[in-house]
């Protein structure tokens, strides 16, 4: 209704104007400058702190040094081999001087750990040869490798050789979908074997999904409770939902390792009541697993759902009633959309942390119910392939991405769509 | 000349506590008629809300019982009492459009979507607020959410439309503004309004009836004119409109007027509504606008002399503090003149009031 103050006087700008615009354009300047010289610290803290980790996350999936350090040459002749048919005598002759001088320094070890990864066998067929590798004399030395294991003369190795030459490779981020890079270059399905990592993916939203439904169900009714009852009420029921912040994560999962036993207080208690005959398996299995983590997660969707419905005025159902809906009309029309972007807020919290959930279901769950984050702890700290773990952890990091836009677009769903 | 007034809410003995111990409304015997706008006016904590939630069914009634066309609503949920409410903090939905909130009882109405476009429409015309259908709440002024929340109370055409001090939020000449509109409406539509405030001036403009609360009780109730020119008791005297009060005692009676003699010895004239004794305590109540300074008239039957303390400066009148009869909290409201206008503190004038305009009271 009322006009924009800046159109009533447009069209009157003169050249007087124009020198205030260079004014005004000068000053938001300097003033822009200034307030990055303020944020700057802040900006370089979080490009350290955040963008750092992921940054380096990337350069491990990819990096690929360690035939290339351990045995340059070799790499370096297998890069230009095309992989067609087996390679010259002059690649045996390399491959035969490196695993010499390797074997003796005692770095052909870390060559070897790196080609098991193509072939499992490698590394024991490496080491093998470099333990014989002193009755090689001289050339032919195509014959004389392929006499002491006559795997050599298979191409499939001499391919695997290429494949680890480095010093970038793409193996580890394909291995986490469950695919492979041939020797031609193109890309396919991994080999049967090593195809458990989308698996472990599925396994790992699906567990998250329920926690979430789990979480949903229980934490909505009880943000309600918190937000709506009386003050000192509300102020207790908070304490309950907080005090499990006040402890750490593995102490609550220890409590709950002691719970939820054959012969713990939930199936003791169940068992005296009467309600079963036999004690129930709630543990190392995925039951306890959704029990431990609905009650780890729980006060993160109950928080901003409490925050958001605390704003709501108990005037909003009034009215709505006064208007003639009832409860449940009210309540889907009127109170549930204006709760979405807590509860959208909530969600996603939830999901995400449950997304990387490690040691619940390692302490919790069977072999069954191990989630993403096992498979990089497994690849971390037992097998030290830091490629292979950095690759599942860009994979946990892109699907935690690809949940933002539905995040978005609830929140803003909740108040454009819904209503 | 009117036909009998016909009753659409009764409250009968209505009592309501909330910890079990005071009663915040108390033997509450009010009748709504339909078509009427009725207005419960009291301060703060009088239990003017509650009376209205009790009515809109937000709250059990503790003892009594509230009729809507002589049934009980004893057992009627909130959503079926067919009643529009006016929050004082308007409860629009925020999440939905200027329109969707209008619509919203048509919707729960199960009307068609055509029925619910002409009404909705209607019913932002009525209020002004054409073309703004799209909006959500928090794009509106305070007086647009205002008259969006009345289009939303009114458009399903209910038995009653509650408002609790619809405009408390608004400043003071939107509120002006708001106050006729609201009236106008209820003079066009015909509907009965129950209607909160505790703003005097408010209840004065646009009733049809004022019920004066205190302390959970009825004091008076009857038209604008009544209360405030023939007001009950003290309390209502004080409540509505200026007013000086004096304290003293009954000394004659001669048919509806009596002497009392105050506190200094002056004696005064004035009416009194209800039978009293000789001696009685007595409270005399007089409007600023009834005390007149340098009386010429005859009927002036109480006059005195008095001494300005103080004149502020109305602009069309003029607020003279004097001492007289002891006091000094003697409050006058002369029309601008040349005479009031000179006024100065120290001087000397001589005041006056006709017996007729002073209503001997009950103490408090
Ligand atoms: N939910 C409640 N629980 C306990 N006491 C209440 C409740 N609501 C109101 N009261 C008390 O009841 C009394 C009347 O309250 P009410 O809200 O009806 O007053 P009101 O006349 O509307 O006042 P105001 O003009 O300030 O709105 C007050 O003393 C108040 O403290
Ligand atoms: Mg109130």
């Amino acid at each position: 209704m009322n006009a924009p103050a800046g159109i009533a006087g447009e069209g009157k700008a003169g050249p007087a104007d124009r020198s205030l615009e260079t004014k005004l354009r000068r000053a938001e300047r300097r003033r822009s400058l200034n307030a990055f010289l303020l944020v700057a610290p802040l900006l370089l803290f979080i490009v350290v702190v955040f963008a750092g980790p992921i940054l380096s996350l990337l350069y491990f999936s990819v990096d690929d040094p360690k035939l290339a350090e351990v045995m340059p040459l070799t790499a370096e002749t297998v890069a230009e081999w095309d992989g067609a048919e087996l390679p010259g005598e002059e690649a045996f002759a390399t491959v035969v001087e490196e695993i010499r001088t390797g074997y003796s320094n005692r770095t052909v070890a870390a060559a070897a750990m790196r080609l098991n990864y193509e072939i499992s066998g490698f590394r024991s067929m490496v080491m093998r040869t470099g333990r014989k590798i002193s009755r090689i004399e001289g050339p032919p030395y195509k014959e004389a490798l392929i006499g002491l294991d006559k795997r050599w003369g298979d191409i499939t190795y001499w391919r695997a050789i290429k494949a680890s030459a480095g010093p970038y490779t793409t193996r580890y981020l394909l291995a986490a979908v469950d695919l492979q890079r041939r020797w031609d270059g193109s890309i396919g399905a991994a080999p049967p074997e090593r195809t458990i990592y989308i698996d472990y993916l599925k396994r790992t939203f699906w567990i998250s999904f329920w926690v979430l439904a789990f979480c949903i169900a229980i934490g909505y009714p009880m943000a309600f409770l918190i937000a709506t009852s009386e003050k000192r009420w509300s102020r207790f029921l908070l304490v309950l939902v907080l005090l499990p912040f006040w402890t750490s994560l593995l102490v609550r999962t220890a409590a709950w390792v002691v719970l939820l036993q054959n012969k713990g207080i939930v199936n003791d208690s169940l068992l005296y009541m009467d309600f079963i005959d036999e004690p129930l398996t709630l543990i190392f299995n995925r039951t306890g697993v959704y029990i431990a983590m609905v009650h780890i997660l729980l006060p993160f969707l109950v928080l901003p759902l409490y925050a958001v419905m605390r704003n709501i005025p108990a005037s909003q159902m009034r009215a709505a009633a006064s208007l003639g809906a009832k409860p449940l009309a009210a309540f889907l029309s009127v109170y549930l959309p204006q709760t979405l972007p807590g509860l959208g807020a909530g969600c996603i919290l939830v999901f995400i942390l449950s997304l990387g959930f490690y040691i619940t279901p390692a302490l919790i769950g069977g072999a069954s119910d191990q989630m993403l984050s096992y498979l990089i702890a497994e690849f971390a700290t037992r097998t030290g392939n830091w490629g292979m773990a950095s690759a599942i952890a860009i994979l946990l990091l892109l699907s935690v991405a690809a949940l933002y836009p539905i995040y978005r677009g609830l929140v803003r769903g909740g108040s454009l769509r819904l209503g | 000349m009117a036909p009998e007034p016909e009753v659409l809410v009764r409250f009968r003995d209505v009592e309501k506590t909330y910890d079990g111990r005071v009663n915040v409304v108390d033997r509450l015997n009010l009748e709504i008629c339909r078509g009427e706008f009725l207005t419960l006016l009291g301060p703060s904590g009088s239990g003017k809300t509650t009376i209205l939630l009790m009515l809109a069914g937000f709250e059990a009634v503790t003892a009594g019982d509230i009729a809507l066309n002589d049934r009980s609503l004893r057992n009627v949920p909130p959503f079926r009492r067919n009643m529009g409410i006016v929050f004082q903090n308007y409860a629009l939905f925020p999440h939905k459009s200027v329109f969707q909130n209008v619509a919203f009882p048509l919707v729960q109405r199960r009307n068609s979507k055509s029925a619910i476009r002409q009404k909705v429409e209607a019913a932002l015309r009525m209020v002004d607020l054409s073309g703004l259908d799209d909006r959500r709440p928090n794009q509106l002024s305070g007086g647009q959410q205002q008259r969006v929340a009345l289009a939303r109370a009114l458009v399903f055409e209910p038995e009653i439309v509650l408002m609790d001090e619809p405009l408390g939020a608004l400043d003071k000449k939107l509120r002006e503004q708001m106050q006729i509109e609201i009236k106008h409406l209820h003079e066009e539509l015909g509907m009965t309004v129950a209607y909160v405030t505790h703003d005097q001036g408010e209840a004065l403009t646009m009733s049809d009836r004022v019920a004066i609360m205190n302390e959970g009780l009825i004091q008076q109730v009857g038209s604008p004119h009544e209360v405030y020119e023939e007001p009950a008791n003290a309390f209502v005297a004080n409540f509505i409109g200026e007013n000086n009060s004096f304290e003293g005692r009954i000394e004659s009676i001669s048919g509806s007027e009596c002497a009392v003699r105050l506190a200094n010895g002056d004696v005064v004239r004035a009416r009194s509504a209800t039978p009293r004794a000789k001696g009685d305590a007595a409270v005399l109540s007089l409007r600023p606008e009834r005390l007149v300074i340098d009386p010429d008239a005859d009927d002036v039957a109480n006059r005195f002399g008095a001494t300005v303390v103080e004149v502020i400066y109305f602009g069309a009148h003029n607020r003279v503090r004097l001492a007289m009869t002891g006091r000094d909290d003697i409050i006058a409201l002369a029309p601008a003149s040349t005479r009031s206008d000179a006024l100065a503190p120290g001087e000397t004038v001589e005041v006056g009031w006709s017996p007729k305009h002073c209503r001997v009271l009950a103490p408090e």
